[in-house]
């Protein structure tokens, strides 16, 4: 593939006024609607072989779209950072696996951690710029209770402290979101592209223990507009 | 009807063709439509185009997407560990991606324990040689720092055996903390205007799109438009700024920018359907051969492994919760080991992509994991509502068997919860054998990854 670009600039589509019979013949049309093919080409390959591409450098500092949010192609809903345990049962040697988390009223979690962020593009609303937290548990008896939430992450925002709660119930395993399960909520863990140190904290209002087994941030907000 | 179509050789226009006061060529009129069509092609994979996107970054097939391969979070837990022959903080598979041949390794240690020095390698699946290795890493006992290594030249679109291999002789507490397995690449973050086409008008709201939407149709611009001394007529033009309004919100995820508003693409019916993504993200939505492309979900490892001179005698162990989870009783119809939640993307499985779960064994006595038959592995895919999706399982007599200690399995998943959240098991099914008494002998998973490939 080869070729000049004939419209770097030329990010701007025609107008239903320019395209219509009888519209005026300028130059800027067949500029343009070049132009605009030549960078969408680029943003797919990534590349051109005659020379440095037009497009300017993704977040990654690479060429082309690479699914990390607008307007680097749409972005992908995938876990971001995983704990991923195992709690005994009849069949699991060992009395209680080592990575293994319970919470209960006397014992609270505390998981600091150190993520990596893809790169991307930065601004409101920005896909990876917000991840939910999933968790698979279940409680050692029935019953119900209150699990609350703090965290922080002293890499993004005003490092303040956010907290949340969430209802578990059962002692068969379930899968909880901090997400109402879709909609849209305040409640999210901020993220910035590149590292962040995120804590989090997870206590309970019973004496009751709740095992988890996974607890998985997610890049959880597809593209929408 | 005669479609225009991108042929080797053709070139994109040059500006002197198009510039102003121009002549205004066929030839000019032609390219540009072409690399229109040629545009279209790749992005839908329709029409057989030239180039096949597949995000390897090599001849032009699409930028890498720098997705991590491990993020596994980790309370840090004290070993004793005590081995004759040493053995690794940290085991696991990995996959490399395509377009990916060198990452950063990271391994949390805890700050409590002993100092001690770790060495990072990377193996070969099938036999365990050793294909790189980092010199020791000193990991002092007084801070909380992890080590860390980094890797060049592998092949991507390859598996390997990432060990974090220690000296766990008498006297040495070691400790396997978070994995991180990353492409820490960054350049620009600010990018484009955000007032143009994007900012504000990207919802967080999961339910994407709006409910009056479009999905719009590529139109194929007809080469019967275009002829010597034929006027440049307002039908191909507006079909070339259709098609362009359309690729341009497929390719990027943005709003259309400037006018055809009326061609914004939505998803129609929310977040949880692959089958209407209006957008360009492998999910063969729209267009039954859209390009696709190796994307990691997971790995995550078990913990401390002794070497080959056997966990069950020679590591001094105070309980068995230090160990890679194992099983130790019959089980008919497999249990999992490790479960892993959480949003998976909107691919198709056996629709040009397949989820695949790698998995590493231990066996402590050198035999098949201390049972009296052929054990299975096994992995199961959950839905939201935790009913079972899909089963895979593979019997030991497939999986490759590197040492007598390690054994690797392998198995596609016929289904998963795309585009929602759900749920993964790994572990193995006995119940073709009988177990061991729990002495500590069975067999131990190691470690595991999950990953989408090209199929």
């Amino acid at each position: 593939m080869s070729g000049s670009n004939p419209g770097a600039t030329s990010a701007n589509p025609l107008s239903d006024t320019e395209t219509a019979a009888n519209a005026p013949a300028y130059a800027s049309i067949i500029e343009r609607l070049g132009g605009n093919a030549w960078r969408l080409f680029q943003q797919l390959a990534g590349w051109a072989d005659d020379g440095p591409p037009s497009i300017e450098p993704n977040p990654q500092g690479r060429h082309g779209r690479d699914y990390s949010g607008p307007p680097y192609g749409p972005a992908k809903r995938h876990p971001i950072a995983t704990f991923t345990g195992r709690r005994n049962s009849t069949y699991v040697e060992g009395t209680e696996h080592w990575n293994h988390l319970s919470v209960n009223a006397s014992s609270a979690l505390h998981l600091p951690m150190r993520i990596w962020v893809r790169p991307h593009h930065v601004h409101p609303g920005a896909p990876y710029s917000r991840g939910y937290w999933t968790l698979y548990g279940a409680r050692a008896l029935a019953g119900s209770h209150t699990l609350t939430m703090n965290q922080v992450n002293y890499s993004a925002g005003t490092g303040a402290v956010q907290a949340n709660t969430m209802s578990v119930s059962g002692s068969t395993g379930a899968l909880y979101d901090w997400n109402d399960d879709g909609a849209e909520s305040d409640f999210y863990t901020p993220l910035v592209p590149g590292w962040n140190h995120v804590e989090l904290w997870i206590s309970s209002n019973s004496a009751t223990k709740f095992y988890i087994d996974s607890l998985v941030l997610s890049q959880w907000v597809k593209l929408g507009h | 009807m005669t479609r225009l179509t991108w042929t080797t050789g053709d070139k994109a226009t040059p500006w002197r063709e198009v510039d102003t006061d121009s002549l205004s060529l066929t030839t000019a009129w032609q390219r540009v439509l072409k690399l229109i069509g040629l545009v279209s092609d790749m992005a839908t994979g329709a029409n057989t185009p030239p180039i096949t996107l597949d995000a390897s970054g090599v001849s032009g097939k699409g930028c890498p997407l720098g997705v991590p391969l491990a993020q596994e979070i980790r309370r840090k837990v004290p070993y004793a560990v005590n081995s004759t022959e040493g053995g690794y903080l940290a085991i696991c598979p990995i996959y490399l991606p395509d377009g990916e041949d060198s990452f950063r390794v990271e391994l949390d240690h805890c700050p409590r324990l002993e100092s001690l020095n770790v060495k990072f390698q990377i193996l070969q699946p099938s036999d365990f040689t050793v294909l790189a290795e980092r010199d020791p890493v000193y990991l002092d006992h007084l801070v909380t720092k992890p080590a860390i290594a980094t890797f060049t030249g592998l092949d991507d679109g390859d598996g390997y055996i990432l060990a974090v291999a220690a000296d766990l002789t008498s006297g040495n507490v070691g400790a396997g903390g978070a994995l991180r397995v990353v492409f820490p690449r960054m350049g620009s973050v600010i990018g484009p205007d955000p007032t143009k086409g994007i900012g504000d008008d990207i919802s967080l709201n999961t339910q994407a799109g709006a409910t009056s939407a479009v999905i719009a149709d590529l139109v194929d611009l007809d080469s019967t438009w275009i002829g010597d001394e034929y006027p440049i007529d307002a039908r191909s033009v507006d079909a070339a700024a259709r098609n362009l309004a359309t690729l341009d919100e497929m390719i990027l995820g943005r709003p259309a920018m400037g006018a055809n508003a009326s061609y914004t693409l939505a998803n129609s019916t929310g977040d949880s359907d692959p089958a209407d993504d209006a957008f360009l993200s492998g999910s063969r939505s729209l267009y039954a051969n859209e390009p696709v492309m190796d994307f990691p979900l997971w790995t995550w490892h078990g913990g401390v492994c002794p070497g080959d001179g056997g966990l069950g005698n020679t590591l001094g162990r105070v309980t068995d919760d230090g160990y890679p989870p194992g099983v130790k009783a019959n089980i008919s119809g497999g249990t999992a080991l490790v479960y892993q939640a959480g949003m998976f993307p909107d691919f198709k499985v056996s629709d040009g992509t397949g989820l695949r779960v790698t998995a590493l064994f231990y066996s402590p006595d050198g035999s098949v994991a201390g049972v009296g038959s052929t054990p299975r592995f096994w992995v199961r895919a959950y839905d939201e509502t935790l009913s079972t999706m899909a089963t895979s399982t593979q019997v030991h007599g497939s999986w490759s068997n590197p040492t007598g200690n390690w054994h690797v399995a392998e198995v596609t998943l016929a289904d998963f919860n795309e585009d929602k959240i759900g749920m993964i098991g790994v572990g193995y099914d006995t119940s073709v054998g009988v177990m061991k008494a729990n002495d500590g002998s069975s067999l131990r998973l190691a470690g595991c990854s999950a990953y989408f490939v090209k199929v």
